[in-house]
């Protein structure tokens, strides 16, 4: 995929025609948020390619703001005709509408060049290197000793063209693209079936993967679940969290508990918490929202603010929520540049009403994996958490998949049936060790090995 | 171009590049979202058109998508998909096959007595603002928002083999959300619906008794604690039932996950579970006053929508699926075979998934049940491909010699293996309601679902606290 497909002059040129017909129709405070997505995706069942498809959409979002009152409407028809009913639509919402506290668009500002956003290998990457690649990952399963297969498996080749202006003279755009991809693997042995396994990457160089061993990890991992061993009972509430199983429930529950949008709305045990103590002392959490690596990196957020680095918690402290223009307004401070259109994530067919970090980093510890594991009498390793979590109070129970059990200094058996519970606020002031080595996660959270006490560990037995 | 004609022009062109089957639908979809929180209300109206083609070409898919409804473009996205599944077909270890279907010419709108755009979105809003304020009656409550969506989904599917379908769809949803503290203790409640249905959905659900009953939740939960993990005697209502359907059986049903080698691959005819049980999807499912979520009349394939008996009285009789899992694992289409939006390909999804009625009165499973604990309402599942699944409910009531007692834990999750907690039946209730809340599935892609099915007693493990 190249840059010439992107659809930028037609877009801009739209997006100002919205605002122009806005301020026609009486309302001089618009905004215009664009997206011209395209995939080129391979999706793999079994043990081969199953289809391969081509996306392309582009959307426009609209808000308009008269006297505190916001409308939004959105459409994916790119011309002026369509432009235009939108613009109504929206306008018609500011009539039927409460004030909304705080609601403004963002002032021009400059926004910073991340390097590595677009990446120049990804242009050039073809749908046959794609297919390739798929295929190496998918070498593993056929080499597999007993059934292996896969389903609802894609790598994906995207690129994103994103633009903002409003009538305040914010005009912004950037492209950013990424190679991400998310496969699962079920092995099966006679009437035995393993717990299913998933892993995903999502890089800016193909040369960053190595896909056959990324698919002969998965089978490895697929293989070990086939024979588990119920839990009989354990003696300790030691537990080893993998980065997946961080992802869920504990940075779930983080990234609820620092929105301003949740704070101010008293969703949230850290509303009056800044400046306290809410994790040890070793526990960091940054957004490190400019490191062009990362696929989720961008040089605004969703209202044209621009992002920056972010220290959340310092050696345990909780240092600041995070803001978009609307909250920030009402704590009278300034936005993080942290709003979302939708759950992580930027759409057009979403107004800005989410909050969340932009390339959420938990900083590594200085423990090796090795050495969290040796010092346990007992306890359980997993790999993710199939269970419910509260974002409101950080109660979660549930299932911990992917589990083996330690025993002195060891990792052991591999575990089916182990059921696990706690509260996330506590297992932050829990936390034993932090790993040396980190893991991207689901392209998003970048986070080490976390070992903490004083989770309820029992079987279903 | 007429969208018809663009359709049928689509049809042609992919046949003249070398496509063997196309498929082309087009999908128009309307959606308002109205959002009320703590005084703020957030609004969200739009609509989004498309069409997505699916060629076979050497016995090999490809998909292709596009927003832009010129032929130019039509025959860009022809040429995209052909010359995809050309790059892949030399790699096929064998070469997709269809398998027959009725060719149909047929046209459905989904039931409803009075049409959601009948009531403006002022009139709703207005509703919502009248119900919010009943959060002042609860002191404890700091935080409600009610979320309203509706929906219409306009679909046009036409194939090289002669089907025509075309159908619409209105779906309204609703969920109020409290949260309450007390004594620096938090907890959340909600309360959620949605159906196939227009807007005699707010005469079904007043808005009023789902503000009341999220408040009223989350005021008793901010008390609770997790109830005791271990093997009980457990009473679930419809939304645990529907989601043991649902989750912990639909799923691993679905043909695609059977040939991966989920644990229901080879149990056709093999008895399962208690006798008690019987598990159906179906493509329209009514409830005492109105139709599951999950109507559909036909798939994104163009097949009409057929019952699936999964469990016959313990015995697993079928799988959920499309027209090419169909026939490699020799059995009919089903009509499961959904896409979300004009963007996305068909892949193997439900539709309302229930357990079939059994014969016991409330009272007479509460009385078999003994001392154990009552869940309701859903949070959340899910189910794996050996079996196990997690099903969260938002609180659990303790029941003592067949009564239920007012002491209530929040955060009980339902675990085991399906076959083995489907064996353990204590009772399967004569009622029936199929709701599973805000009836949302993701597997790759939302879809809109539903499951349902009578109170059931089931002896299985709860995870929780100490």
């Amino acid at each position: 995929m190249s840059e010439s497909n992107i659809n930028r002059d037609e877009a801009y040129y739209l997006a100002q025609y919205a605002i122009e017909y806005a301020e026609k129709k009486g309302v001089k405070d618009a905004e215009v948020f664009f997206s011209d997505n395209k995939k080129l995706e391979v999706t793999c069942s079994g043990k081969e390619i199953a289809n391969e498809k081509e996306v392309q959409e582009l959307g426009f979002g609209i808000r308009v703001l008269l006297d505190s009152v916001e409308g939004f409407s959105y459409t994916n028809k790119a011309d002026k005709k369509a432009i235009e009913q939108t613009v109504e639509q929206a306008i018609v919402m500011l009539k039927v509408k409460p004030k909304k506290e705080g609601i403004a668009l963002a002032p021009p500002s400059s926004y910073s060049t991340i390097e590595g956003l677009f990446s120049k290998q990804l242009s050039t990457f073809t749908v046959e290197e794609l297919i390739d690649s798929a295929k190496q990952i998918l070498l593993p399963f056929e080499e597999a000793p007993i059934s292996v297969k896969t389903d609802l498996s894609r790598i994906i080749l995207s690129e994103e063209y994103v633009g903002i202006a409003n009538s305040l003279g914010v005009e912004g755009n950037y492209i950013r693209n990424s190679l991400d991809g998310s496969f699962l693997a079920i092995a099966r042995e006679g009437e035995k079936v393993g717990s299913f396994v998933s892993d995903s990457f999502s890089v800016k160089d193909p040369k960053e993967v190595d896909f056959y061993q990324f698919g002969k990890e998965l089978v490895e991992r697929a293989i070990r679940n086939v024979n588990v061993e119920k839990l009989k009972g354990i003696d300790s509430d030691i537990v080893v969290f993998k980065p997946d199983a961080v992802l869920s429930p504990i940075f779930i529950v983080i990234a609820m508990a620092i929105s301003a949008e949740r704070t101010q709305h008293n969703q949230s045990l850290w509303k009056d918490s800044i400046g306290e103590k809410v994790a040890i002392d070793g526990f960091s959490f940054i957004d490190n929202s400019l490191d062009g690596k990362s696929s989720t990196a961008r040089p605004f957020d969703d209202e044209g603010t621009p992002v920056k680095e972010l220290e959340i918690i310092k050696d345990g402290v909780l240092m600041t929520h995070l803001f978009d223009i609307k909250t920030a307004n009402k704590a009278n401070t300034q936005s993080t540049g942290n709003s979302y259109r939708g759950f992580i994530n930027s759409s057009f067919m979403n107004p800005p009403n989410n909050i969340f970090p932009n390339v959420p980093v938990i900083k590594p510890g200085d423990t090796k994996y090795d050495e969290m594991i040796e010092d346990i009498k007992e306890g359980i390793v997993f790999e993710y958490f199939a269970g419910s979590q509260r974002s409101e109070n950080g109660i979660f129970s549930g299932v911990a998949k992917g589990a083996q059990l330690i025993k002195n200094g060891e990792i052991t058996t591999p575990l089916t049936n182990v059921t696990i519970a706690g509260n996330v606020f506590d297992v932050l002031k829990n936390i034993v060790s932090l790993s040396k080595t980190t893991k991207k996660v689901n392209g998003y959270l970048e986070t080490p090995y976390i070992k903490t006490k004083g989770i309820n560990i029992s079987s279903q037995n | 171009m007429e969208i018809r004609d663009l359709l049928n022009y689509i049809l042609e062109y992919a046949e003249k590049k070398g496509a063997e089957f196309v498929e082309a639908r087009f999908q128009d979809k309307y959606s308002a979202d109205l959002v009320y929180k703590n005084g703020e209300i957030n609004t969200n109206i739009g609509s989004r058109n498309g069409i997505g083609i699916r060629v076979l070409v050497d016995g090999s898919w490809a998909f292709a998508s596009t927003n832009k409804l010129s032929k130019e473009n039509a025959e860009k996205i022809v040429s995209n998909a052909v010359s995809l599944a050309k790059n892949s077909a030399s790699s096929k270890s064998e070469k997709i096959q269809l398998a027959e279907v009725e060719i149909i010419d047929e046209k459905a709108v989904s039931p409803r007595k009075i049409s959601l755009l009948d009531i403006s979105l002022e009139e709703k809003i207005k509703m919502i603002q009248e119900a919010s304020k009943l959060k002042n009656d609860y002191s404890a409550v700091k935080s409600l928002q009610i979320s309203y969506n509706e929906v219409i989904d306009k679909r046009i599917i036409f194939t090289n083999e002669g089907t025509r379908v075309e159908w619409e769809d209105m779906k309204p949803t609703v969920i109020s959300y409290a949260v309450a503290s007390k004594e620096g203790k938090i907890a959340g409640g909600y309360k959620s619906w949605s159906h196939t249905c227009g807007a005699e959905f707010f005469d079904l659900h007043p808005l009023d008794e789902l503000v009341k009953s999220s408040c009223e939740k989350s005021t008793q939960l901010t008390d609770a604690t997790l109830p005791p993990a271990g093997t009980h005697n457990l009473l679930l209502d419809h939304q645990m039932v529907g989601v043991l359907a649902h989750e912990a059986i639909g799923h691993t049903a679905e043909a695609d996950l059977v040939l991966a080698g989920s644990f229901t691959q080879g149990k056709l005819g093999k008895k399962v579970c208690d006798e008690r049980i019987t598990i159906v999807d179906s493509p329209f499912k009514e409830s005492t006053n109105w139709m599951g979520v999950g109507w559909l009349p036909f798939d994104d394939e163009g097949v009409k929508g057929k019952e699936v008996k999964i469990i016959t009285n313990g015995v697993m009789t079928g799988y959920m699926t499309n027209r090419e899992l169909a026939t490699k694992l020799g059995v009919e289409p089903t009509g499961n075979a959904r896409a979300y939006t004009f963007a996305d390909e068909p892949i193997v999804r439900m539709r309302n998934t229930y357990i079939e009625s059994g014969d016991m009165s409330f009272e007479e499973l509460l009385e078999a049940i003994g001392d154990g604990y009552y869940l309701k309402s859903l949070q959340n599942g899910q189910a794996d491909s050996s079996g196990e699944f997690m099903f969260g409910a938002l609180e659990a009531f303790r029941i003592t010699k067949g009564e239920i007692t007012e002491k209530i834990y929040q955060g009980p999750v339902l675990t085991g293996n399906a076959f083995e907690v489907l064996s353990n039946i204590i009772g399967v209730g004569k009622d029936f309601v199929i709701s599973l809340g805000s009836g949302s599935c993701g597997k790759i892609q939302p879809a809109k679902v539903d499951a349902g099915g009578p109170h059931i007693a089931v002896k299985a493990m709860l995870a929780g606290g100490n």
